[in-house]
């Protein structure tokens, strides 16, 4: 009753929606970079949003069934994927039987995610089955999947039913620049500085992992002191060190930090952050908060549409 | 949203941050998913679907009129080895303020601290309550790896590494107590607010106490208990 891993891919972990409320400990969120992809792939298989998944980063892996029936659905960036060799299309509910090998190839964006069926039948740790690889701790033995793991499943066989799949995804708004607020520690960089975030762009340089993404491109200058003392993080902030060049913080991200956070990207767009790689340009685009509550509603909005029309096939 | 009390370390705003912290928990809104305390600052992790930001600032502002509540704090009693093997950095910050290493190691045991924030990485504590003598800057550039159960000095605090990571502080001692373990219903021996003290131990003791710890026999939770 399990998932044998013959390629774990790049980085691999298990991740569900994250922990919450250990931050104060120092434990951070972790969980999905894309948390709307998580969602919608569980959403496809008819069960709850916060199921956790593989997550894999940048390249698949290779997978083979060990157990009566499994049914999954691949969600995430546009990625290639076989089941014994014919092809699959993602978002859309499979099901492999023992022995058949599902082969996800290279991902085409940041992460995609392969959801199964009941999911995985592994401890939960603070409430969460989210891998948290510095501590060591969550999803499956604390760290990335390797060759010859075997991922316990919670069903030995999936239950007959037609298989599902979800006709149009909530659009990735790719060209659009991701809203920020401005802030907590706005008034400690020039106007200037201001104006170069809200104009310029930064790429990701490959200095990015589940921690954080250094961005590079034109200095953000302080007006005076370039260390605060410590205050609790959020995911999605952009702090600035001495050099300049922001970094956002992503869910595996210290719980507190010391350098000044000039703004912080919306709720409603922290998904789109998941899908970013070295390379990518982000723009950023300042909003008040009520219009990030009303992105944050449309958006949820946009989710529960897309939800409505999942369908039966063939 | 952060609600900030003070630029600076002060233990005044620790105080205020514990106090909103505490009110909060009393009756949390729906909607605020989460505090965490920082050396002067108050962040509250909000879903936006329930709970406006505008909502928010309505109810931190009538909770700044309330009675203060001074939430109850936990009392520890950590032992260290100061001992030349684990205190790594001890000859060097003797040298920087003119103590023995002897009195350096007096002055750090002497002092009643109080975690002003848990942060950073998985458990680990800033302390205050430092002994103003002993105040130094961080080490530039900090080290790749600090040993876990490091004892470590910077600025105004003292600190404890739960896990081997990098880390600028200058060390002074090292631990036998695991201070963080993820499989404890509270995985961190110190939250926020207790108030911790040490006691210098020899090295056959720290190596007693560490085998101890780690072969289930001794429960940091109960031994360390004040």
């Amino acid at each position: 009753m399990s998932l044998l891993v013959e390629d774990p891919g790049l980085f691999t972990t298990v991740q569900d929606l994250g922990r919450t409320g250990h931050q104060r400990i120092g434990v951070p969120p972790s969980g999905a970079l894309d948390s709307l992809a998580l969602r919608m792939g569980n959403a496809v298989l008819g069960q709850p949003p916060g199921i956790a998944a593989l997550e894999m980063c940048r390249a698949g892996g290779q997978f083979t069934v060990a157990t009566e029936t499994m049914r999954f659905c691949i969600a995430g960036a546009d990625v290639p994927v076989t089941l014994d060799g014919a092809a699959i299309a993602p978002w859309r509910s499979a099901t492999a039987r023992r022995g058949q090998s599902v082969k996800i190839g290279r991902i085409r964006g940041g992460v995609a995610y392969l959801c199964v069926l009941g999911g995985f039948a592994l401890p939960a740790v603070m409430g969460s089955l989210s891998t948290y690889t510095r501590a060591g701790f969550g999803g499956f033995q604390g760290r990335r999947l390797a060759a010859g793991d075997a991922l316990p499943l919670v069903l030995e066989a999936a239950p007959e039913a037609r298989e599902r799949l979800l006709p149009h995804p909530v659009p990735a708004e790719r060209a659009r620049p991701l809203r920020i607020l401005l802030g907590p520690h706005a008034e400690m960089f020039t106007d200037a500085a201001i104006r170069t975030l809200l104009t310029e762009s930064y790429s990701v340089t490959n200095n990015a992992d589940r921690l954080g993404m250094r961005l590079a491109g034109p200095p953000l200058a302080h007006v005076g002191a370039n260390e605060i003392v410590s205050d609790g993080n959020a995911t999605g902030c952009l702090q600035v060190p001495g050099d300049g060049q922001p970094m956002v913080l992503m869910p595996d991200r210290h719980t507190m930090g010391g350098y000044p956070k000039i703004a912080t990207i919306i709720t409603a767009d922290l998904h789109r952050l998941g899908q970013a790689l070295p390379g990518s340009v982000l723009r950023f685009e300042a909003v008040a908060p009520e219009q990030a509550e009303v992105a944050a509603w449309l958006l949820e909005r946009a989710i529960q549409t897309a939800i409505a029309s999942i369908r039966e096939f063939p | 949203m952060l609600a900030e009390f003070s630029e600076g370390l002060d233990p005044r705003a620790v105080a205020r941050v514990r106090a909103l912290d505490a009110a909060l928990a009393v009756d949390p809104p729906v909607g605020l998913t989460e505090t965490v305390p920082g050396l002067r600052s108050l962040l509250l992790l909000h879903d936006p679907l329930l709970l406006s930001a505008r909502r928010l600032r309505t109810l931190l502002e009538r909770l700044e009129t309330l009675p203060e509540i001074t939430p109850d704090a936990a009392e520890w009693l950590i032992p260290v080895c100061y001992e030349a093997e684990f205190a790594i950095d001890l000859a060097e910050i003797a040298a920087r303020t003119g103590f023995t290493t002897a009195q350096v190691v007096a002055r750090h045991v002497a002092a009643a601290y109080t975690a002003f924030a848990v942060g950073s990485f998985p458990g680990l504590p800033y302390l205050g309550g430092l002994d103003p003598a002993l105040e130094m800057p961080r080490r530039v550039p900090p080290r790749v790896v600090v040993p876990a159960g490091s004892v470590a000095i910077a600025l105004t605090m003292s600190n404890i590494y739960p896990q081997a990571t990098p880390g600028g502080w200058n060390i002074l001692g090292r631990t036998p107590v695991p201070i963080f373990d993820a499989a404890w219903d509270r995985p961190s021996l110190l939250s926020p607010g207790d108030v911790v003290r040490h006691r210098a131990v020899s090295g056959a003791e720290y190596d007693a106490l560490a085998a101890g710890f780690a072969d289930g026999s001794r429960d940091p939770r109960q031994e360390c208990r004040a």
